[in-house]
């Protein structure tokens, strides 16, 4: 909303996108704050992605202003980290370390090689640090990309369905960790998912993106995260945003 | 034991050989016995002949290849920078590429004379446009994610390249490689064969023509197997060390 304060870590405000005549994007807004996980929820196809891409200036606006910290920002910045579905984002030829030191050494952080060690720490890989990509599992290389993102300290991080092609299991870990991770570091994240488990399980606020182009409905969690799918709360919030999400993809 | 592989296929071939002559009874002047070959092989060696030789052979390639790679590299780069040079690259290299360096030996010796720049353009043309392939292809299969997480670092176009799309395009760079090897080695010796000796100093080619043309065959077998040896090591040994220490070890073989 344009006439909220500006104090929010990533404020996207007014956002219209269209690819060719149809318009993905019309007229969005939200705001994430430092340590706050909002998760945004939508059908296959509605522009989650188009918008976490927008929100790391990845992709332009058609209209509309991305703020950081209350300052516009257009262009992309290592503050404003995305991490991706895919596999490949990390470097088959680096080893662990030389992934999370990689954009440190490149923006020239002075401390670049105790921060890498301490990011690869944090996200439970010290043991691994030595390995190349091909040898670890996929839910270790996405840690990797979670620790090559954290080391930056971003003030955002969007995350599109980062978890997506893991296992149950595995999601599950990540997710913890996840949670451990804003608590420790503080970083506004915006994560982009269509499974409604992981929103409700996840998120400080869900964001509903119908398939429209404008939001759909927003729903705060209070109970503390990461939360156990077997609470009556999660089923109900489930139960709603499924509802929600079976008419907003329509 | 694949060593040991080596030596009995060797030494199998060495008792077919001396049957053979044998059984036949063949002149030494057209199947010499391989104690002779032995003997003219451990001669050359001894007077540093064939070292010499081998050494003026592998820094024509060195120089050709190094050239070669480089002139790739940067017509990689500019075709990843430009549609234009892309089109034209491409367009160049269907003509070029499949013509056998030998083909061009008359014009580079109307152009270069017979000296070691007309065998360095002959080796540059054959380890050139392989590579260049090669490189294209790799550049192109780059994923997209690295040039988001590229662009979302901020890195610059050169930082890209060299940090990123050029390590990726390595496992692409070292198939080239062999190839380029491959051709290069077989062009030098051709063409050694036909200019002969190169400012006072000849290369293995070189030593199989005098061989022929005193008629010692024994001299022309043990170059013909040094030759073969060489290109054995360096493709097993060099290119197989080379594969080990890149794509084997970062797990990006293809």
């Amino acid at each position: 909303m344009g006439n909220e304060p500006l104090t929010h870590a990533l404020d996207a405000v007014g956002i219209w996108k269209s690819y060719g005549e149809e318009a993905v994007l019309r007229g969005v807004s939200l705001h994430v704050d430092s340590g706050e996980i909002v998760c945004l929820l939508g059908p296959s196809g509605c522009g989650k992605s188009t918008l976490a891409r927008i929100c790391t200036s990845l992709l332009d606006v058609d209209r509309g202003e991305v703020r950081v910290n209350g300052r516009a920002v257009r262009q992309p910045d290592a503050g404003r980290i995305m991490i991706f579905q895919e596999q490949d984002q990390i470097f088959p030829w680096k080893t662990v370390r030389g992934n999370v030191e990689f954009p440190l050494k490149r923006r020239r952080y002075a401390n670049w090689k105790p921060t890498a060690e301490q990011a690869i720490a944090d996200v439970g890989l010290a043991a691994a640090a030595g390995k190349y990509p091909y040898q670890l599992s996929g839910g270790m290389r996405q840690r990797v990309a979670l620790a090559r993102a954290l080391a930056l300290r971003p003030a955002v991080l969007v995350m599109d369905e980062p978890f997506a092609h893991l296992d149950a299991s595995l999601r599950r870990d990540l997710q913890d960790l996840l949670c451990t991770l804003v608590t420790e570091y503080r970083p506004a994240v915006l994560f982009v998912t269509h499974d409604i488990n992981e929103a409700v399980r996840l998120a400080d606020r869900i964001a509903l993106l119908g398939g429209n182009g404008v939001f759909a409905g927003e729903y705060r969690v209070e109970a503390p995260r990461p939360r156990e799918s077997t609470t009556r709360e999660f089923r109900r919030l489930a139960a709603t945003l499924l509802a929600q999400l079976a008419t907003a993809g329509e | 034991m694949k060593r040991l592989r080596v030596v009995i296929v060797l030494a199998a071939i060495a008792v077919l050989w001396e049957a053979g002559r044998r059984i036949f009874t063949v002149s030494p002047l057209v199947m010499p016995g391989v104690v002779e070959v032995l003997t003219a092989l451990a001669a050359a060696i001894l007077t540093g002949d064939i070292l010499q030789q081998l050494a003026f052979s592998f820094s024509l390639i060195g120089i050709g290849t190094a050239i070669a790679i480089l002139l790739a590299l940067v017509a990689t780069v500019a075709s990843a920078a430009s549609g234009l040079v892309r089109e034209t690259v491409s367009t160049v290299s269907s003509l070029f590429h499949p013509l056998p360096g030998i083909a061009l030996l008359p014009v580079v010796i109307l152009w270069f004379g017979t000296g070691r720049a007309a065998i360095a353009v002959i080796i540059v043309h054959s380890v050139f446009w392989p590579l260049l392939t090669n490189l294209l292809a790799g550049y192109r299969s780059v994923p997209a994610t690295y040039r988001l997480v590229s662009r979302n670092l901020r890195l610059t176009a050169a930082q890209f390249t060299i940090r990123i799309a050029l390590p990726a395009t390595v496992p692409y760079l070292v198939a080239g490689l062999r190839i380029a090897w491959a051709r290069s080695w077989r062009a030098l010796i051709s063409a050694e064969m036909i200019f002969g000796a190169v400012a006072a100093q000849g290369g293995l080619g070189w030593f199989l023509h005098t061989r022929r043309v005193f008629m010692d065959t024994a001299g022309l077998f043990a170059g013909i197997f040094v030759i073969m040896i060489i290109g054995s090591v360096v493709e097993r040994g060099l290119f197989g060390l080379l594969e080990r220490r890149t794509v084997g070890r970062w797990g990006m073989s293809h």
